[in-house]
């Protein structure tokens, strides 16, 4: 006989009932209740440590949680385009310290807000949608944490049938110095929309700063979504996030992350194909070098029959780089006529650099076709060779060769100026030697 | 008068589930340390092997059992099994008892000297007892060494002493440190400088008494040019409790040394609803410990009703070699984690893995398998594909590779694919006449086909028979 | 400038077995030679060596071009001196996009390190017109699902934009059907109005009858056996490759 024993609550250093108290204020109790859950749900779960499966080539410990205090609720304010390309999307949305900011005069039928001006102009959908049926298997202690400490809050909706041309952009800047950002984003597609959102994180200098994102993606019949996530935090910041999608019948959803910044970046993107016809696309990019840590992590759900998904993540490590990709393929019973697929390619590039890779198969399905690779090694030294007799020299070659390696995932990426940025910045990290 | 009989309904497809009626020695069930002292006495064995079993046990007593594996299976009492039964030895003059003879003749086994037509030496471990090894004259002339672990253990401690837990310390996992406290007996195979076996040598393990474990370790090595091919099979009787099986296996080859090391273990799987079977949690590792040097695991698995096993190669020496080429059947409630590891430490070291995996009814078979690229193995090469099958749609197949690279100028490439039996292939075999389930059979040969032609070969004709035989009832 | 290609006594190995065991070869400006020889020669062995393969080791003799020293130079080295390799095989390089990869090498090539642009796009445009290949393929992956003649093509297309001195074709014209063999030898011709001189390594004497060579060499066992004109041709297809053997040790023993 086993008794129970209540397991006492355990919080990350940094967000404990005091910091918790001092978070919750002047919302929508349709907030607070969340939050509230939220948090208790988070204090239950034990804290990851490296024995943990999912932590063994991430120690939590690389997180050093007591060094962030969370920084106060953001405030919503109007928005002027003023960046380079801000003129080539619908909607630009910037967060910075300070401020939501948001552009004028949205389109027809997207609504974009903060999620507190949401809960009181569309408590109908932050019923149905937030911290719903997108979310993930209990226990993921990350995801409750941004759960109940969220301080960035954004709520995208786009209208049946809406089509938008150019997207959204959505901006953050960080400044502040030993801040927890806690960015939380809910999207949902109504039947038939299309439209891309853009998510870029930039910090420029060298401030040390955690970000906890999570977010929820919805795509009803019909809908095409497309979310990139473009990752370039200065080199101090540590970085969680926790994506999880839910398509239904006929729609289309593309994840694609691009993980190029920061210092520790811990990744899960999940995706639930969830009707039939419904189909994902998962890409991802990573460059590890000096000593970044990457580790991410794939779900491909697939719970009804005739789904479809495709994942395609490919990293590189340089210098003394470290990266990790984890996958898996899920078919749950009855699923058949399932088709999925992960490829994972990696380059090590150096001495000292080191990629791990995890692809996995769960199947419990009949008639289906699943399947995954794998790849490890430097560049191949007959198409280095190859380019050399053409007069291009070694070092053009690698690059030329490395970004031809990362291209079919940067061809997932609208608007041309962000693909210009991408190869910018892989040549960049090629250019830099570690000393 | 003792009886041989397949006298259970759960065996109906299980050729080999029959028991032997036969006196047994045993020793009282449960596990502490004065039955590993009584193993040892009934063993006569030296003070530095009990000290080892000792040892091995107090450092078990602070394990915990593993949990990561995709099993399913309630948990077992440690004190609910007997450590070692022996058949009672035969009068004096006989060579082996001949009722022993009769069920090792019905199994296939052949364990009088005028049966050495078949060119394979074996050695034959009757529930925790080794019960005789042939061919011992021809091997002698040559050098080697083949005989039961007891043996060894009196006759050549300094070899065993050098060589026992090498590759697998008794430290190494839950099931390696109980194996090293209360292990019974098993094979030893030496083979010496330059030396090339000239038969094939094989151990035949056979699970007997009720509610026995059967704990064996086997230690082959390979010295400087010397070469051995090494046959494993393993049969228990169909009964309806669960017994356990935790043997350990260590393959050492020195410079240029090869050893081919193949198995089909057929242990009781359990009737339809899950009911009795073998766990087998097995640890087999091999050690390339000198250059160009080679270790290739073959296996075959379509008995016991969960399998946790991981025949694995260090490839120290540069440019050694290792393989692994592996068929996991699982039917009606199996449950199989099986897999590889290739741990890549010398320069242009090189290996293959190649797995088919084919599920049937209500089972679970999964594969795992590591790969992992030391900073030191500059070009090492590593190949893997892992190939599963579904036949029917409440089984499960996984596959859990794990890659770790920490190499620049290494090559890493792996593949797996999961699928059904092919409905198109089933068709065109039926349109030209053939029936339904042979058409699966065929099917399910030609998808394990490249594994079963690295088996030395009476072996591989053996095993596709073993693999038609569980296939029957498991499709349409 | 004299681009002279002199092959002088050379030994090459792979993995320490030799292939190349003292091979003599001069082609001056302007000339065309043909290479021929059975399977295992050592034909593909001596066009790798020639624009330095990192898998081959000189063991014996040297290689110059206009009075350079070739081995000690980098493959990149030898393509800026003017030498150009139509590979067997090319290899595809996924993701590396045609026309960019062209023009990073026209740059490379180029005694100023840059091309012009508009120029560069316009030749380019010209050039595969010229050899009859869709526009399209400008943007895609390099070689990257291409059929074995369209690799070939590109092949063509690369050395028209980079206009060596001297190339060299191995195998080209291996399984070519005969209007792509007619486009590959239209490229080639193109380049003859300009200073050129090539070696054509083959099995066939089809194309040699586009190309017109004035020098044939026979390879067999990693040695030139036998040198001669446009008439060596018609022998070796009327006799084989036995007769050579022994035209071979007759032209020594009169040698002696």
């Amino acid at each position: 006989m086993s008794s129970t024993v209540m397991t006492p609550p355990q919080f990350l250093a940094g967000f404990d009932e005091a910091a918790f108290d001092a978070c919750a204020s002047g919302e929508a109790s349709f907030i607070c209740t969340r939050r509230e859950k939220a948090f208790n749900d988070y204090g239950m779960i034990p804290n990851p440590t490296s024995r943990d499966e999912e932590y063994r080539r991430t120690d939590p410990m690389l997180f050093r949680m007591g060094r962030y205090a969370r920084m106060p609720t953001i405030a919503t304010g109007r928005l002027q385009k003023t960046r380079r390309w801000d003129e080539a999307f619908d909607v630009v949305v910037s967060i910075t310290d300070h401020r939501l900011g948001l552009s004028e005069d949205l389109p027809a039928g997207v609504t974009v807000c903060s999620l507190n001006d949401a809960a009181t102009s569309h408590p109908e959908l932050m019923e149905g949608y937030f911290m719903g049926a997108a979310s993930p298997e209990e226990g993921r202690k990350f995801l409750e944490l941004n759960n109940a400490f969220w301080n960035a809050g954004l709520f995208i909706h786009v209208a049946r049938g809406v089509v938008l041309e150019k997207g959204i952009l959505i901006h953050y800047d960080v400044e502040a110095e030993h801040a927890a950002l806690l960015p939380r984003l809910l999207v949902i597609g109504e039947e038939q929309s299309q439209f891309s959102i853009i998510e870029d994180y930039q910090s420029s200098h060298e401030t040390p700063f955690l970000c906890c994102s999570a977010r929820e993606f919805y795509a009803h019949a019909g809908a095409q979504v497309k979310l990139v996530t473009l990752q370039e935090w200065g080199p101090s910041v540590v970085h969680i996030a926790e994506d999880w999608a839910r398509v239904d019948r006929d729609a289309m959803v593309d994840l694609v992350s691009l993980s190029l910044g920061g210092k520790t970046s811990k990744m899960t993107v999940g995706c639930t194909v969830c009707e039939p016809q419904a189909n994902a696309y998962l890409g991802g990019l990573y460059f590890a070098n000096d000593k970044q840590h990457f580790d991410q992590k794939t779900l491909q759900l697939h719970a009804a029959p005739d789904t479809f998904s495709k994942m395609l993540y490919k990293g590189a490590a340089k210098d003394k780089g470290y990266s990790v990709y984890q996958g898996i393929i899920q078919a749950t019973h009855g699923s058949i006529g399932v088709d999925a697929y992960q490829t994972n390619n990696n380059l090590i590039l150096d001495k000292g650099a080191r990629a791990d890779s995890l692809p996995g198969l769960i199947i419990n399905a009949d008639e289906l076709a699943c399947s995954h690779g794998a790849t490890m090694g430097n560049l191949d030294p007959e198409q280095l060779h190859y380019l050399r007799t053409r007069g291009i020299d070694e070092v053009e070659a690698r690059k030329i060769l490395v970004l031809g390696f990362f291209e079919e995932v940067v061809q997932r990426v609208p608007h041309a100026p962000i693909q210009e940025r991408l190869h910018d910045m892989i040549e960049r990290k090629l250019g830099d030697t570690d000393e | 008068m003792a009886k041989l009989e397949t006298d259970s309904k759960l065996v109906q497809d299980y050729a080999f589930g029959f028991t032997t009626e036969i006196e047994d020695d045993q020793i009282p069930m449960g596990l502490n340390e004065d039955i590993i002292r009584m193993i040892s006495d009934k063993k006569n064995e030296p003070d530095w092997m009990r000290a080892f079993r000792l040892k091995a046990f107090r450092h078990w007593l602070t394990m915990t059992e593993p949990k990561w594996a995709f099993l399913d299976y309630p948990e077992i009492d440690f004190q609910d099994i007997c450590y070692y039964s022996a058949p009672r030895k035969p009068g004096e003059g006989d060579d082996v008892d001949p009722e022993l003879a009769r069920t090792f003749e019905r199994l296939g086994i052949p364990m009088n000297e005028r049966d050495r037509l078949s060119g394979v030496a074996v050695d034959v471990v009757f529930d925790s007892v080794s019960v005789g090894t042939t061919h011992q004259e021809l091997l002698e002339e040559k050098g080697i060494i083949f005989c039961s672990f007891s043996e060894a253990i009196q006759e050549h401690p300094d070899l065993v002493q050098q060589y026992m837990g090498m590759v697998v310390p008794y430290k190494d996992n839950y099931y390696a440190a109980l194996n090293a406290a209360v292990f019974t007996d098993g094979s030893f195979c030496f083979i010496p400088k330059g030396v090339k076996c000239p038969v094939e040598l094989s151990t035949y393990f056979r699970i007997n008494a009720e509610n026995t474990g059967q704990f064996e370790r086997t230690l082959v090595i390979c010295e400087e040019d010397a070469y051995c091919s090494y046959i494993e099979g393993c049969t228990a009787p169909a009964r309806d409790t669960n017994q356990l099986h935790a043997a350990v296996v260590e393959l050492v080859t020195l410079d240029r040394a090869e050893i081919k090391y193949s198995t089909v273990q057929n242990w009781f799987a359990g009737d339809e609803e899950g009911k009795g079977g073998i766990y087998n949690f097995v640890t087999k590792r091999g050690l390339c410990r000198g250059a160009h040097s080679k270790i290739s695991w073959t296996q075959v698995e379509v008995g016991s009703a969960i399998t946790w096993k991981y025949p694995s190669c260090i490839l120290e020496g540069d440019h050694s070699t290792g393989e692994f080429y592996s068929v996991a059947f699982t039917n009606n409630r199996m449950q199989a984690d099986t897999g590889t590891k290739m741990i890549h430490v010398g320069k242009n070291t090189s290996s293959t893995i190649i797995s088919k995996g084919i599920s049937a009814g209500k089972s679970d078979n999964s594969y795992r398998g590591l790969v992992q690229i030391l900073p030191s193995a500059d070009h090492a090469k590593n190949y893997s594909a892992c190939d599963s099958m579904l036949v029917g749609p409440d089984c499960s197949a996984n596959t859990f590779p794990y890659i770790e690279s920490e190499n620049d100028t290494a090559v890493v490439a792996h593949e797996a694919t999961t699928s059904s039996i092919s409905e198109d292939q089933l068709f065109y075999l039926r349109s030209r006449g053939i029936s339904e389930e042979d058409a699966a059979s065929l099917v399910v040969k030609g998808f394990c086909k490249e594994v079963f032609k690295k088996l030395p070969m009476e072996f591989s004709v053996e095993a596709v028979k073993l693999l038609e035989l569980k296939l029957e009832g498991s499709i349409g | 400038m004299n681009k002279e290609l002199i092959i002088c006594d050379l030994h090459v190995s792979i993995d320490g077995s030799p292939i190349l065991k003292g091979v003599n070869l001069d082609i001056k400006p302007g000339e065309v030679h043909a290479l021929m020889g059975p399977n295992g020669s050592g034909k593909s062995t001596l066009s790798s060596v020639l624009m330095g393969h990192p898998a081959y080791e000189v063991t014996k003799g040297s290689i110059t071009f206009g009075g350079e020293d070739l081995l000690d130079l980098a493959p990149e080295e030898r393509a800026r001196l003017g030498m150009f390799l139509a590979f067997q095989y090319p290899v595809a390089i996924p993701g590396v996009n045609v026309s960019k990869f062209l023009k990073s090498a026209a740059d490379a090539i180029h005694p100023d390190g840059k091309v012009n642009a508009t120029d560069f796009l316009k030749d380019l445009r010209a050039n595969m017109a010229y050899l009859e290949m869709d526009a399209a393929f400008a943007n895609r992956g390099l070689n990257e699902g291409f059929s074995g003649g369209e690799k070939k093509r590109m092949e063509i297309l690369q050395m028209l934009t980079l206009k060596p001195h001297l190339a060299i074709m191995d195998e080209t014209d291996s399984g070519l059907d005969i209007d792509a063999l007619r486009v590959v030898s239209k490229g080639v011709n193109k380049l003859m109005d300009e200073p050129f001189s090539l070696l054509v390594i083959t099995h066939y004497e089809r194309i040699l009858e586009y190309l017109k060579p004035k020098f044939l060499h026979i390879l067999m066992d990693g040695r030139v056996v036998l040198s001669g004109g446009p008439e060596l041709v018609k022998q070796l297809e009327e006799k084989g490759y036995d007769w050579v053997k022994e035209a071979a040790a007759k032209q020594q023993s009169a040698a002696v």
